[in-house]
């Protein structure tokens, strides 16, 4: 395991993977997973036990839709995609992250 | 709406599922895949190792898959699936167990519900009319009334017109009269019964008519065709059912009579008679004071209670009374709910029936719960290391209850087979007068009854031990592992505590079966003053065919010439009113003792019969004094009359009545009769009748009134049975006669309430009394395998198996003394209710409560003394070897 990975916040999963979703392509699973640790430069490792549930809730809460499709090596696999209602979601949290580590910078940098 | 896309996904969930899990499983497989092939791809292992490599950071698959269900929310429901799952198995592993708490329960359940369907249907259902519990009676009583035992009675017409015309509580108000008509069917005469009633009746009920038409106002002008409204059953039994039936005309000894309407089944006030005719009274009936013969039936006003109409009938009793003392002394009236009337009878039987279920059912319940504490007891180390491993208490608490849930489901299930099963028994068993008795059903009320009853006695049976393991004091039980003797005193004491009850209730239901069928015995063994065995009775309505009282009384004299001829016959008579046969208001008549001022009371009324000497003959009705009828009592004779005992006491104190003179107003003017004997007191409305005074008059000074022929046979009366009804042809082959039965079959009749209930309480008790005994055999059993340690150690130390069985017998002694006491207290109770059905025998009577209280204390004793003996015969070696 790569000594980069950290205990993701709670929650912080799910903006991540709505993130990872923004775009239009649809992705699978492991897909997200790829794409999480290389854009966090390989900080963040996604832990498959984590990733699933996750998916499977976010799937549930009707915030992204899943599909069977072809993978890129031709191998039928799921493939995920945000639903207008996840959109929204990741607007919203998008936000609330920001302010919250704005809100942390803030009171790091009183001394 | 998110939370409905939610719960929407939750239920495709479950209903998929099996498709969710390989898909599942396809996403897993494909990742680890892609894993394996970026690993490969990399070139420095093969794609064997990086296979492997792969599956090895994925981590625990099953781990992952459990995660992901939790995710979906579908998890409760798995566990519950589980649950039931793990209860069905565990509760086959113990099939002895099972079948005893299911049988407990369908049996325990299942009477209540079939007792609770017949409750229903009988008391709390509606009667099937608009606005029912507007629909009243009214009844009429006078001090001097002698003959209705419980002082109510119909109106006199002259009455019921005051009444009517005074009151003003009613919207409608009528009074209706029994009538018949004779008509002659292909296979023989029939004396058809029937209603004359008013003309507000059917308006007033506003049941519509199956077929045709009801009674209309044209009806009533006395102008038109008699008209004639059947019952349903008429329709189907004698004009077969025939929609053309409307507009037949039979021909009656009354003319004949246009039938214009069938009244549907469920229509309940025909009371067993046949249909309906106009009433219209004519003058006799206007002035008729002392004759009770109408019913008064009315429709309160909206918003007037029976209460309200009561007190309004009190003012109109206390004018009338005054107006006409003398034949009015005392006069009441009564207003009753109309489904009040009709079920008099039947209440006080359903409810002593359904308390009585309903101590069976505790009884079940308490049975149950026994069991079930005994499980968990049992089962206790188990669940301790369950808890121990990690199973929340919760769970394992919903564990118990999930499989009281499956017991009590299979339970309510039987319950229904035997609520379903019971039905029809109860349907044969009752009298055949119970109201409303074919229409009880298994109807959804019933079943959703079954349902609730179900569902408390699961919630009330898994309390018990749910609590008990919820106890913080599991790890003691994890640690007292090796030995037996878990069991803490108050287990010990809830167990005992439990069958105490059972034998306390099954106590009561045991004293109330004793005192039921004490006063059966003491009715049957009462001095009925008449013999029923080999009695044929037989009614004719001769009215229509020997109009004056001469030819009846020539009829009658001929009638009883023949049939006492008959060989075989051991005498026959006639009388105008028979024992246990008798409608309300009939053959009552006022008489004064000639030369004496009337009391206070007004003029007294009697029974009265106009009997043939024969009558005395056949029914064995002893002569005390004087003499009975000869032939030369006929109508140039000097009037004469016989009284019997009650009459004589009452009127005579100790002097000599044979000579004296009465005043007897029978049918008509009072004429002055000789007393020329006396005969025996008889219980003419039942055997549980006081005596009354009755008046017998020689038939041939009558010639009027119902005409019954009483014959007794040497043997059985089916041997004389054909030439009865030859005698009688041959005398007029056009006059219907009904074999009525035999006094025998209607002595039967007229115990058959108190047989019903004393059958169904009977059963109630039996299977409380096994339930009880299988419920303390099932403690004791359990104690006798808790303490076989301790039993082992006594006997190492010197204790005979002798003192180790009377150990166990003191416990269940103990546990039988307990309920005794309580018991008894509950039977008190339960007897005092059952006062008003108890005859020749106290409520406190001292030999039902001993008996009861025996055969508990027995059955106590060898649920004990079985395990008892059982325990003591343990090997103490083995036994302590065996912990």
């Amino acid at each position: 395991m790569a000594d980069s990975s950290r205990d993701l916040l709670q929650g912080t999963l799910d903006l991540l993977i709505l993130r990872t979703l923004a775009g239009e392509t649809p992705m699978h699973g492991w897909g997200i997973a790829q794409t999480i640790k290389s854009t966090s430069r390989d900080m963040l490792q996604v832990n498959q036990g984590s990733l699933y549930p996750a998916l499977h809730r976010l799937e549930r809460k009707g915030l992204i839709a899943s599909s069977w499709g072809a993978s890129e090596n031709n191998r039928s696999a799921k493939f995920y995609r945000l639903t207008a209602a996840g959109r929204r979601q990741l607007g919203n949290e998008e936000q609330a992250w920001r302010q919250y580590t704005f809100a942390v910078g803030l009171v790091l940098q009183s001394r | 709406m998110r939370r409905l896309t939610e719960f929407l996904q939750v239920v495709r969930a479950l209903v998929r599922r099996r498709r969710l899990e390989s898909e599942l499983d396809r996403e897993l497989a494909f990742h680890v895949e892609m894993e394996a092939r970026a690993l490969g791809q990399t070139g420095s292992v093969t794609a064997e190792a990086a296979r492997r490599e792969a599956q090895r950071t994925f981590g625990n698959v099953t781990r992952v898959r459990e995660q992901v269900r939790d995710a979906r929310g579908v998890t409760p429901f798995d566990d519950f699936g589980r649950d039931l799952r793990v209860a069905a198995r565990a509760l086959r592993r113990t099939p002895g167990f099972t079948a005893a708490v299911t049988l407990t329960l369908a049996l325990g359940i299942g009477a209540t519900t079939a007792i609770f369907g017949v409750f229903r249907t009988v008391l709390l259902a509606p009667l099937p009319y608009p606005d029912a519990d507007r629909l009243v009676t009214v009844w009429q009583e006078t001090s001097a009334n002698g003959n209705l035992p419980s002082g109510r009675d119909w109106f006199s017409p002259a009455n019921y017109l005051d009444y009517a015309e005074q009151v003003k509580s009613f919207e409608r108000l009528t009074t209706m009269q029994p009538y018949s008509v004779d008509h002659i069917w292909p296979d023989g005469p029939e004396e058809i019964e029937v209603w004359r009633a008013g003309q507000e009746f059917f308006g007033m009920m506003g049941v519509r008519p199956l077929l045709g038409r009801a009674l209309v106002a044209d009806d009533f002008r006395g102008t038109g065709a008699k008209v004639l409204v059947v019952t349903e059953g008429f329709w189907r039994r004698r004009l077969g059912a025939a929609n053309d039936a409307i507009g037949r005309v039979l021909s009656t000894d009354d003319g004949p009579m246009t039938i214009v309407g069938v009244m549907p089944a469920r229509f309940e006030l025909a009371g067993g008679r046949q249909g309906w005719m106009p009433w219209v009274m004519d003058e006799d009936d206007r002035t008729e004071r002392g004759g009770t013969y109408a019913a008064v039936v009315g429709r309160l006003r909206d918003g007037v209670t029976v209460v309200a109409a009561q007190g309004e009938a009190d003012a109109i009793a206390a004018r009338l009374a005054a107006a006409h003392p003398r034949v009015n002394p005392g006069l009441a009236f009564t207003v009753q709910g109309l489904h009040d009337m009709l079920v008099i009878n039947e209440r006080p039987i359903l409810r002593l029936l359904f308390g009585s279920v309903l101590a069976l059912l505790l009884i079940a319940c308490i049975n149950v719960a026994g069991l079930m504490l005994t499980r968990a007891i049992g089962r206790e180390q188990e669940y301790a290391i369950r808890v121990s491993l990690g199973a929340g208490r919760n769970r394992v608490a919903r564990h118990v209850a999930t499989e009281a849930l499956v017991l009590s489901a299979l339970g309510g299930l039987g319950a229904l087979g035997v609520a379903a099963a019971a039905m029809p028994l109860l349907r044969a068993l009752a009298p055949a007068d119970f109201l409303r008795i074919d229409e009880v059903r298994l109807d959804p009320w019933v079943m959703l009854f079954c349902a609730l009853v179900t569902i408390g006695v699961a919630v009330a049976a898994s309390l018990i031990p749910a609590v008990r393991l919820v106890q913080p004091d599991m790890h003691r039980r994890l640690t007292g592992m090796q030995r037996t003797s878990t069991r803490t005193r108050a287990t010990r004491l809830a167990q005992h505590a439990l069958a105490s009850a059972q034998v306390a209730i099954a106590l009561a239901l045991l004293v109330g079966v004793s005192l039921l069928g004490r006063s059966l015995v003491s009715l049957l063994s009462v001095d009925r003053g008449f013999r029923t065995d080999n009695v044929l009775t037989m009614s004719v309505q001769a009215w229509g065919y020997y109009r004056t009282g001469l030819e009846r009384i020539e009829f009658v004299r001929q009638a009883v010439e023949r049939l006492s001829a008959i060989p075989g016959v051991a005498a026959a008579g006639m009388t105008s009113s028979l024992p246990l046969a008798d409608e309300i208001g009939a053959n009552d008549a006022g008489y004064e003792v000639v030369g004496r001022p009337v009391g206070g009371d007004g003029v007294p009324r009697a029974r009265t019969a106009a009997v043939t000497a024969g009558f005395f003959d056949a029914l064995g009705v002893r002569l005390r004094a004087g003499r009975s009828f000869t032939a030369a009592d006929d109508p140039r004779g000097p009037a004469v009359v016989i009284i019997n005992e009650e009459l004589a006491r009452r009127a005579f104190g100790g002097e000599n009545p044979i000579g004296k003179q009465l005043s007897v107003s029978f049918m008509g003017r009072p004429v002055t009769r000789e007393i020329v004997g006396i005969v025996g007191n008889v219980r003419h409305r039942g055997l549980d009748e006081e005596p009354r005074p009755s008046l017998y008059l020689p038939h041939a000074q009558v010639g009027g009134g119902a005409i019954w022929f009483t014959v007794r046979s040497t043997g059985e009366v089916a041997t004389v049975m054909g030439q009865v009804r030859e005698a009688m042809r041959q005398i007029n082959p056009a006059m219907p006669i009904e074999i009525a039965g035999t006094l025998e079959g209607f002595l039967g009749e007229s115990l058959r309430q108190r047989r019903f209930q004393l059958a169904m309480v009977l059963v109630f008790a039996g299977l409380a009394l096994v339930l009880a005994a299988v419920g303390t055999y099932g403690v004791m059993s359990h104690e006798a395998m808790q303490r076989t340690r301790e039993f082992a150690v006594r006997i190492a130390l010197g204790a005979t198996r002798h003192d180790v069985t009377g150990l166990m017998l003191w416990d269940g002694g103990r546990v039988a003394l307990f309920g005794l006491v309580a018991g008894t207290l509950g039977a008190i109770a339960l007897s005092t209710a059952l006062t008003g059905s108890l005859y020749g025998v106290s409520a406190r009577d001292p030999l039902s409560f001993s008996a009861a209280a025996g055969v508990l204390v027995a059955v106590a004793l060898v649920a004990s003394y079985l395990p008892a003996r059982r325990a003591a015969r343990t090997n103490a070696v083995d036994a302590m070897r065996g912990e």
